[in-house]
């Protein structure tokens, strides 16, 4: 899947795979490739910022740990980030209906 | 670039090093930020390639792909860019508003032991009020503790505006870094600009009337002033120089 259009949902599904549980950034990014089957390829440096941008408004927390002489930092969701990961459901919901009604064929008279 | 990893842990960890390098190298903004930036990202790099070799893939070709995947340093570097911008402009703001009120308290502080119950020293002399005759002195005062109060509150509300933009108001809208970025260097330059006429009033007291003034709080705050003077110009021209960065 093209880079760009994944930008726009990235918070969305790092909020989504760290509901499962607080990850360092390597685990969360083999789980966004996992999870997809392989369909999101983003290049791997871009999903670090990401991290730091959903850390500052408060949607996920992150603490270093060490381990085997690796420092890493693991990443958990807030309280915030939960209630921020529904409402995105809620609106893909709605969003991927919406579509799926105007670009399925015959769905749209069906509906109408 | 191309990042060839010949084979074992020495070359590959030499790879890793070469590709953080190039990475630091093109982070805008503070060293401890960049610090932090590139520890972690080494870490899920090695991480990455522990991976590749633990799933039976040893070929060294796999740990090099490990890194092109990771993308270019330079495009890595910048998709940091706004993050890092947006750290150093609310640590700038934070900075602002911590050092404010006690600098302002260390004048206040010096302005009454030097003349408690009689006349306040600079910015609170208002004894020219009274003495109409010497012209020169009310309009340097007036004018001086003009831009004083007026550079105190632009440094306020530029900090308060960079450290709210730069938060967790992020939730609900998108503050464009490159506008928190221009609130720190606006609050620095108002800081600076507060500082050197509080600094240039107190001159003019010292050369006007000196025995006024009480040396030790005085100093204290002269020397407060100067110094965050000296840091607040510094702390604009790095902030411009992130700012810059930004597309």
């Amino acid at each position: 899947m093209n880079s760009e259009t994944l930008k726009g949902h990235l918070g969305g599904m790092l909020l989504a795979i760290l509901e499962r549980g607080p990850r360092h950034g390597y685990s969360i990014i083999e789980s966004l490739r996992a999870s997809s089957g392989g369909q999101f390829d983003l290049p791997t440096g871009t999903v670090y910022p990401a991290l730091h941008r959903l850390e500052r408004a408060g949607l996920i927390h992150a603490h270093w740990d060490e381990n085997g002489g690796r420092k890493r930092r693991v990443y958990e969701l807030t309280a915030a980030g939960q209630r921020a990961l529904s409402t995105e459901r809620e609106s893909w919901r709605d969003f991927s209906a919406a579509v799926t009604t105007l670009l399925t064929p015959g769905l749209q008279t069906a509906t109408s | 670039m191309t990042h060839e990893v010949i084979s074992g842990s020495v070359q590959v960890e030499e790879a890793v090093a070469t590709y953080l390098r190039e990475v630091a190298d093109n982070l805008p903004g503070l060293s401890r930020n960049r610090v932090r930036i590139v520890t972690e990202l080494r870490s899920g790099l090695l991480d990455a390639i522990e991976a590749h070799q633990r799933s039976g893939d040893p070929d060294p070709s796999e740990a090099a792909a490990v890194l092109t995947d990771f993308g270019e340093p330079r495009q890595v570097a910048l998709a940091f860019g706004p993050e890092l911008a947006t750290m150093q402009a609310r640590g700038t703001a934070l900075i602002l508003m911590a050092s404010g009120p006690l600098i302002g308290l260390l004048w206040l502080g010096a302005a009454l032991s030097s003349h408690i119950g009689a006349h306040l020293a600079p910015p609170l002399d208002w004894s020219w009020l009274a003495t109409r005759a010497h012209l020169a002195r009310p309009t340097f005062a007036l004018v001086a503790t003009a831009v004083v109060f007026a550079a105190i509150f632009t440094v306020a509300s530029a900090a308060i505006f960079t450290f709210v933009s730069t938060g967790r108001v992020n939730r609900w809208i998108s503050v464009p870094p490159r506008l928190s970025a221009a609130g720190a260097v606006v609050a620095c330059l108002g800081a600076a600009a507060a500082d050197l006429s509080i600094l240039t009033v107190l001159g003019f007291q010292l050369w006007t009337d000196p025995t006024r003034l009480s040396p030790l709080p005085v100093a204290m705050a002269a020397v407060a002033s100067a110094a965050r003077f000296t840091l607040a110009r510094r702390a604009a021209g790095s902030c411009l120089k992130v700012r810059a960065t930004l597309a």
